[in-house]
């Protein structure tokens, strides 16, 4: 391997250690915007018209 | 006479290779029904653009003067401006449903690990030669999403485009094939025949939540990632169309209409950088190749991850269940519900698979647009 390789290999494992860090991050922000959303705004049954 | 020989004494080989590859795609659309919305456009756009001095794409004259080709300006305006992939977001983000997910959230979870596949290619890439960008390019048909990976790639790596769009929508037409003998080789038949319990399926979720849902995900992704918001906020636009409740015919006009006549435009588009002198290559098969190795390190790492979050959970996930958090929906879901059944008949998994499958496709775009944020 040439050290540019090197260099590339590494880069790609930086940006992949931190783009699955970021990837689980946001989905734990996601579920707990849904777990939020769904408390303050629950479903309610239309009444019968 | 000699005028009209002059496409035939210019034809070679490649190029007659290029118009079989064409015809094999042709031919899966049509006889497999492998994604043929765009292998079909994708195969006869290869024909097109592989007929010498063909007049769909941009060709000089003796005289200097460039005559431009209608696939060549479909190409500039539609693909390398991103629009054509943006516009199917929308339509994508009209055709999700996500109150699967509100209904088990913690799945979300699964949409996160089963993008591992993206990142092993990247690495798997870079020693294979690829650049970065273009080992990012190559990395992200493990998204399982064909817009992405276009978006990416045109980005990043427009030369790799055509084998990228090929392989991407060659291997979620083929996800039956490639997930089950993955999740078998890192499964029991115990943990196969896993139940899991109802996680409230039936409950309803509020229109208020379906409609805030997809404007905080852009806001909060914007304020992170601002780089992924065209991608994001394009698909929760399709979505707030869907939930809003007074869009109906806009709605069905982007899942059905629109989706069609871009998806059309997009597939016959990208053939046009399929011609000879830049698809028949090495680095084609390295591409073909680590696309598949995408696709089934997805799987692993989802089967993978549910095992590992099973030792923290009460009630345990059936470990198939990681395998849907690709975004190839809802093919992904069906094959785990399938798979489930082939080990009890009794047991029916494809709600959890769903919710799981859902947050594949948000998962996919986000790190669709995490690689955008990060490579540079």
């Amino acid at each position: 391997m040439t050290n540019e390789m090197i260099s590339v290999y590494s880069q790609a494992l930086d940006i992949s250690f931190k783009g699955m860090t970021a990837l689980f991050l946001f989905m734990f922000i996601f579920f707990f915007l849904i777990m939020a959303i769904d408390k303050l705004l629950p479903h309610k049954e239309e009444p019968k018209k | 006479m000699e005028g009209l020989m002059v496409g035939l004494t210019a034809m070679t080989w490649q190029m007659l290779v290029m118009m079989i590859i064409g015809g094999t795609l042709i031919f899966l659309a049509v006889k497999k029904n492998y994604e043929p919305t765009l292998l079909l456009p994708i195969g006869f756009g290869a024909i097109l653009a592989n007929i010498p001095f063909s007049s769909v794409l941009d060709q000089t004259e003796s005289t200097g003067q460039v005559v431009e080709g209608a696939l060549s300006i479909f190409f500039r305006v539609g693909i390398l401006t991103e629009i054509f992939p943006l516009l199917i977001f929308v339509a994508i983000g009209a055709m999700i449903d996500f109150s699967p997910l509100f209904r088990n959230p913690k799945l979300l979870l699964f949409g996160a690990a089963a993008q591992f596949g993206i990142f092993f290619t990247m690495i798997l890439a870079t020693l294979l030669g690829f650049d970065i960008k273009e080992a990012a390019s190559i990395g992200v048909i493990g998204s399982a999403d064909g817009p992405t990976s276009i978006y990416v790639a045109t980005r990043f790596a427009p030369n790799l485009l055509g084998p990228i769009s090929v392989a991407a929508y060659s291997y979620m037409a083929l996800v039956p094939i490639i997930q089950p003998p993955i999740i078998k080789l890192l499964t029991t038949k115990e943990e196969r025949r896993m139940r899991m319990d109802g996680g409230g399926n039936d409950r309803k979720i509020s229109r208020a939540t379906l409609v805030m849902f997809p404007i905080l995900v852009t806001i909060l992704t914007g304020l992170f990632a601002p780089t992924a918001v065209a991608l994001i906020g394009f698909l929760m636009f399709g979505n707030l169309v869907r939930e809003c409740g007074v869009l109906n015919k806009l709605s069905l006009a982007a899942q059905n209409e629109l989706a069609s006549l871009v998806t059309l435009l997009l597939g016959i588009t990208i053939a046009s950088t399929m011609t000879a002198d830049r698809f028949l290559q090495v680095s084609t098969l390295f591409i073909i190749g680590l696309g598949l190795v995408a696709f089934m390190f997805d799987t692993a790492g989802g089967v993978l991850f549910a095992k590992l979050l099973n030792f923290f959970l009460k009630k345990k996930v059936n470990p198939m269940i990681g395998a849907a958090g690709i975004s190839a929906f809802p093919m992904s879901s069906r094959v785990i519900h399938t798979m489930g059944l082939k080990e009890d008949p009794t047991n029916y998994l494809l709600m959890h698979a769903v919710s799981a499958n859902v947050s594949g496709q948000i998962g996919s775009v986000l790190a669709g647009g995490l690689i955008l944020a990060l490579v540079h």
